[in-house]
């Protein structure tokens, strides 16, 4: 049925369909994880996450300080009555995210591949 | 041993071909859907919708009307919207009876339903001790005295809310009462936004409101949603991930909203009954077919407790949930016991 040329052409092409695959899932699995802000609704900026940071973002009521560190987020300084945006300390995760109400600060960590979770209920 | 070989060979090239196959179905299903996201800061939290659509759908205006459709119903149902519905209620309280959109009419009775099913500890007329904790208001600082709650308690009772159907109105008999559809109203219009983008054909997506989520069908690849329950005591890890297809699933926990006062921390939860937060357990993950369900069963549960609280999940049909004691021991429903990861 299959002269050992052919059998080598189909091998090839397998290994090249494969390698296709393993590009592509590696491009999605390597593709950055970044710290996307916002203040009241509009983009306030993006930045690694694996690039150490500490972000003075101006809200509606002041300055609310964002520490990029080893790969994790946290908000440190916040101008809001409840800190409920301190106490939630640290996220690493894709899909976390930091909320801070009353000065309309939102961080949040995005990655552009399928995570393990898709979505987190508090 | 020729027949053998053809076998192997014949074997070999289903073998490559399914790879190949494989390989161009990954890419095609790839730049199939385009996803479509979109994250505001509304109904006091935050609102994501995220919807994965083909070319002849457009997702943006889509995302962008399902937001205004979560904006107009704020302005019906939320009690710190001047006009609301909710706020003419409470503003007419002992003078009135207010007519309402039928969709406030419907979240009310829904209200009753979860109160008489919880006896009593989902109550949607506990605002007046909302105020006096100051829950709601940002102001919260030092827990109130016994005799100041005491004075309260008697203005929550849901059974007295006096509804109408005929005239669509509700009525609150007592001038102090005042009513707070605040742990379902958000479960309500996530149900509603889900059915909105369903019906324009949307077959893939999320709805969230700061935790309270629902899920449209599947992920992508065809597996289910997963969902991850955040730690009460280490919010950056999660204590357990649950799938979910075609379902809602809200948590409620002591750590989202509370103060500190002398080393005791209070949260927003509170217990209709004794006025204080209830102090049974730290959270309680609820699953149900929507989302209003999911959401006011997981406030309900809470405050009745590991015991009271797995009963009432467990009467129910096609609800499941978890919940956290104050030990962090894990209590798990029996239809979910097969389906949860704990982490």
């Amino acid at each position: 049925m299959f002269s050992r040329y052919d059998f080598l052409i189909w091998i090839s092409i397998a290994i090249l369909a494969l390698g296709v695959m393993f590009f592509n899932q590696q491009m999605s699995a390597y593709s950055g994880e970044e710290v996307q802000v916002s203040v009241n609704n509009e983009k306030y900026g993006v930045f690694p996450l694996q690039e150490d940071n500490v972000l003075e973002v101006e809200g509606v009521n002041g300055i609310t300080r964002v520490e990029i560190s080893d790969g994790r987020v946290r908000v440190t300084h916040s101008a809001c009555p409840d800190k409920i945006c301190i106490y939630t300390s640290w996220i690493h995760r894709p899909n976390q995210t930091i909320v801070c109400l009353p000065n309309r600060v939102v961080v949040k960590i995005t990655s552009e591949s399928q995570q393990d979770i898709d979505l987190y209920t508090n | 041993m020729a027949r053998r070989k053809i076998f192997f060979e014949i074997f070999i090239a289903i073998i490559i071909l399914s790879i190949i196959g494989v390989a161009v179905y990954n890419y095609i299903d790839r730049d199939n859907l385009e996803r479509y996201s979109r994250t505001e800061l509304i109904l006091d939290t935050i609102f994501e919708v995220t919807i994965f659509v083909d070319e002849e759908i457009e997702g943006d205006p889509l995302v962008r009307e399902a937001f205004d459709k979560v904006r107009a119903l704020e302005k019906v149902m939320s009690r710190f919207v001047t006009n609301s519905d909710v706020d003419k209620i409470n503003q007419q309280a002992g003078k009135e009876p207010v007519e309402v959109d039928p969709r406030t009419f419907y979240v009310i009775e829904k209200s009753l339903y979860f109160g008489e099913a919880s006896q009593g500890k989902f109550d949607v007329t506990i605002a007046p001790l909302l105020n006096l904790w100051g829950f709601g208001t940002g102001e919260e600082r030092e827990p109130p005295e016994g005799e100041e709650i005491e004075e309260v308690l008697p203005l929550v009772d849901y059974q007295e809310i006096e509804l109408d159907e005929e005239n669509m109105s509700v009525f609150l008999p007592r001038e102090e009462m005042a009513l707070d559809l605040g742990g379902i109203a958000k479960g309500y219009i996530v149900d509603e936004i889900a059915e909105f983008l369903e019906g324009e054909g949307v077959e893939h997506g999320t709805v969230n409101a700061g935790g309270d989520i629902r899920a449209l069908g599947t992920r992508l690849d065809g597996n289910p949603w997963r969902i991850g329950i955040t730690h009460p005591r280490d919010r950056e890890n999660i204590i357990a991930v649950i799938p979910v297809t075609q379902e809602a699933i809200v948590t409620s926990g002591d750590y989202e909203r509370y103060f500190n006062h002398e080393g005791e921390r209070y949260h927003h939860i509170l217990d209709p009954d004794t006025g204080q937060p209830a102090g049974e357990v730290m959270s309680v993950t609820v699953v149900a077919p929507d989302c209003i369900t999911a959401d006011s069963l997981s406030t309900a549960v809470f405050v009745l407790g590991v015991e009271e609280g797995m009963a009432l999940l467990e009467s129910m049909s096609q609800v499941e949930g978890m919940i956290v004691d104050l030990q962090e021991e894990k209590h798990v429903t029996r239809g979910l016991k097969d389906l949860i990861e704990i982490r």
